[in-house]
């Protein structure tokens, strides 16, 4: 990895645990990151505050305050990109972070790699994304939203309004979960956040004309119990 | 049966249809009854023919008008001691002789003035009158005297009853009761379990057993939540008297009297009774079962509490070290290359430290299942405190290197009759509790002296503190899991251990407020034991 030319992304990293907080700093430094810590979540808030942050990396279980309390009291004057930092098996927690408004979470314990992918993915620069919507291609899929067409080895493949709108979604948020509820809010309406077999059809159907396996899918790939995630990147070693 | 199939249970009376008319007073005479009544009118002509003998006696000194009085009382006595049949029977008797023996002509049934047909009459009536009165207010106090007694007998099972802990209890006290009250072999039945026999679970005498036919009845009564057995027309033809126990429409249980006794019925006022006293005792059986039903599922939803806390504590603890292990390996594995010596220095030993954490929990939880499972067999031997303490602040210092240690140990510590190694962890754990909390530089002290037979070891930090309303609560399972996640790092299950450890000794452990109010004071109290005669076996020749 090179380092970023530009003035280094700030990272705040809140986690109660030394040892994570060690690992997490020394990896994000080596990767040319500069890196702040926090204990608590008082003080995480504090530090955000007064020194800001490009990035949070935020762990859901802090001694003080519940980290989705801390997400609802910094999102009412920052907007900074949070990952949050949750243990397997809560899925309703990680929902519960992303509808308080965390941008993507890693579940405990993680492979440094995969953190990194989901920082890199929130620091890549949001605003040139919505001005002139990207062109995907990884040489065999070629999305190209703002003339809306998907091609598949050159052949075009042929969608419904709603798998484009889907497809569309993802991309726009490549690399990061987006969960049901947002899918089917933004694809059906707010009265169906509760349909979630709509959304696994729309996704079988997609995944289909992709030729994507649901098993072991390149593109869309599924977070059981939050949402989905359109994989940007080619798969990661580990 | 048809008379109560809506609901007929009202009374005591309406729950024995066809039978009841067999044992009230109203009813037809049975061969016992008979007997009785002709006891009776021979009672009440012997009494009438000595008023006679007593008259004649007197007729000499007395007017033939005074006469009449001796008869008169004649009537009274007998009204008092029988039923009212007999006392019309004794009036017209005296009316008779009276007038056969003392009225002119004498002899015969005859009466010559017109004055002495107006004597006679009114003697017949005050007679008639005298014996009714006597008889009612006879009435009146054996009613008295039996409702008296029902409700000493009742007040006295409720007190009783009362004191039942558990349905066995409420079973055996009912029984005797019952068994008291009425004089009669009883008998407590509880229902089975689905399609098993009724229990016996309590018998007066304690030999008493149902028969072939009070067993039926016994089944029958429990079956369709009605008496059953004796006088009723279910297994009529039992000895027993079946009473079922009944709450709110179901039967769990019931009551067996041997009633069939042909010289004592049970009289309707015992009858009455018996059917009072069990319902008392259903209304405690089920205070009991439903006291009981609570019981169970507090404790269930406690240990089911507990577990979660326990699943969830062990889960952090395990998950933590094993977060930073993995964080640190894959860093090391993908940036170790660019990374400074130093930084690759420090996520090698984060590794091993964490690692080594892990395996402290585990041995804290396998401490754990062995004090959960059944009572800690002790490997006591003899070993001095300094020794044992050693050993922990050895295990202590790798993990805070830097942390300084204050001993403060009496000179004259006599041995300890322990199982060093569970001293040892005890000592351990509070140690690296007071580590954890201790501020920078802030020295944990250890003090131990010896007083009252007892061994008192003070482990003492100048950490936050504990407060006051919560020092109890730190040694409990609840208390240190439950904080789990959101408890200070690792605050684990350390303490519950040391109370286990300590507590297997026979001794205690308190939390305190530490010294000059700041920080902690665990104190740990162990009792002490007569060391053997280890001189005199040295100074044998």
């Amino acid at each position: 990895m090179s380092e970023p030319s530009a003035p280094a992304a700030r990272i705040l990293v809140v986690d109660d645990e030394p040892q994570i907080r060690k690992f997490l700093e020394i990896s994000l430094r080596s990767q040319g990151y500069a890196v702040a810590e926090a204990a608590t979540g008082r003080e995480g808030l504090e530090r955000l505050a007064t020194g800001g942050a490009d990035l949070l990396i935020l762990d859901l279980g802090l001694p003080d305050l519940d980290g989705i309390d801390v997400l609802v009291e910094l999102r009412q004057w920052s907007t900074v990109p949070v990952i949050v930092l949750s243990v397997r098996a809560s899925e309703s927690e990680k929902v519960g972070a992303l509808d308080s408004g965390a941008n993507d979470y890693v579940t405990k314990p993680f492979g440094i790699q995969e953190l990194m992918a989901r920082v890199r993915g929130l620091l890549r620069s949001p605003g040139a994304a919505e001005d002139s919507p990207p062109v995907f291609d990884d040489g065999s899929l070629r999305i190209d939203l703002a003339r809306r067409a998907v091609t598949l080895v050159g052949e075009p493949v042929r969608l419904t309004r709603k798998e484009f709108s889907l497809l569309a979604l993802l991309v726009r948020h490549a690399g990061r979960v987006v969960t049901q509820q947002q899918l089917l809010r933004e694809l059906w309406g707010p009265e169906h956040v509760e349909d979630a077999h709509y959304l696994r059809v729309v996704v079988g159907k997609l995944r289909q004309k992709l030729g994507d396996d649901a098993a072991a899918p390149r593109y869309l790939r599924t977070e059981p119990g939050v949402g989905y995630r359109f994989v940007a990147e080619a798969a990661s070693p580990g | 049966m048809t008379n109560y199939a809506n609901d007929g249970r009202a009374s005591g009376e309406e729950r024995r249809p066809g039978a009841s008319r067999q044992w009230t007073a109203a009813g037809p005479a049975t061969a016992r009854d008979t007997g009785t009544r002709i006891r009776e009118i021979a009672q009440a002509t012997l009494v009438t023919a000595a008023a006679t003998a007593l008259a004649a006696a007197l007729d000499a000194y007395l007017p033939v008008a005074a006469v009449a009085l001796v008869y008169v009382c004649g009537v009274m006595l007998v009204a008092v001691a029988t039923r009212r049949s007999t006392s019309i029977y004794a009036a017209l008797l005296a009316f008779l002789s009276y007038n056969f023996f003392f009225t002119e002509p004498r002899g015969t049934l005859r009466i010559e003035s017109a004055q002495d047909v107006v004597a006679v009459f009114a003697f017949l009536v005050v007679a008639l009158l005298c014996g009714h009165l006597a008889w009612r207010l006879r009435t009146r106090v054996v009613e008295l005297q039996s409702a008296n007694r029902s409700a000493r007998v009742l007040q006295e099972l409720g007190a009783q009853l009362a004191r039942a802990a558990d349905a066995g209890q409420v079973f055996t006290v009912g029984c005797q009761l019952v068994a008291e009250a009425l004089a009669r072999p009883t008998i407590a039945l509880a229902r089975g379990d689905a399609g098993t026999e009724p229990r016996q679970r309590a018998a007066v005498p304690g030999d008493a057993r149902l028969d072939e036919s009070g067993r039926r009845a016994a089944d029958w009564a429990l079956q369709h939540a009605r008496p059953a057995g004796y006088t009723t027309d279910a297994s009529g033809d039992s000895a027993w008297w079946l009473l079922p126990l009944l709450v709110e429409e179901s039967c769990f249980g019931a009551i067996a009297i041997r009633d069939a006794d042909p010289g004592r019925p049970l009289s309707d006022e015992d009858r009455r009774l018996a059917e009072a006293m069990v319902q008392l005792v259903a209304l405690a059986a089920d205070r009991t079962r439903l006291a009981h039903t609570l019981e169970r599922a507090r404790v269930e939803s406690e240990s089911e509490r507990l577990r979660t806390a326990l699943l969830s504590s062990v889960s952090h603890d395990l998950r933590s070290p094993l977060a930073a292990v993995i964080g640190a390996a894959t860093s090391l594995a993908a940036y170790g290359e660019t990374m400074a010596d130093g930084d690759r220095r420090e996520l090698l030993a984060s590794i091993r430290g964490e690692a080594e954490r892990l395996d402290r929990y585990i041995q804290n939880l396998l401490d754990m299942t062995r004090l959960g499972s059944g009572p800690l067999r002790l490997e006591r031997d003899w070993i001095g405190l300094d020794e044992i303490l050693s050993a922990a602040l050895q295990r202590l210092r790798k993990l805070f290197p830097a942390l300084p240690v204050e001993r403060e140990l009496a000179t004259d510590l006599p041995p300890l009759y322990v199982h060093a190694a569970l001293v040892e962890q005890a000592l351990f754990n509070v140690l690296e509790n007071a580590a954890k909390f201790s501020p920078p530089a802030a020295a944990v002290a250890v003090r131990a002296s010896v007083r009252d037979g007892e061994m008192t070891v003070e482990i003492g930090d100048r950490g936050p503190g504990i407060p006051e309303d919560e020092r109890r609560r730190v040694f409990d399972l609840f208390y240190s899991a439950e904080r789990g996640d959101r408890g200070a790092r690792g605050t684990g299950l350390g303490l519950t251990i040391v109370r286990g450890m300590i507590g297997a000794h026979g001794g205690r452990v308190e939390a305190l407020a530490g010294r000059g109010g700041r920080g902690t004071t665990i104190r740990i109290t162990l009792p002490l034991t007569e060391p053997p005669a280890a001189e005199a076996a040295e100074s044998e020749p």
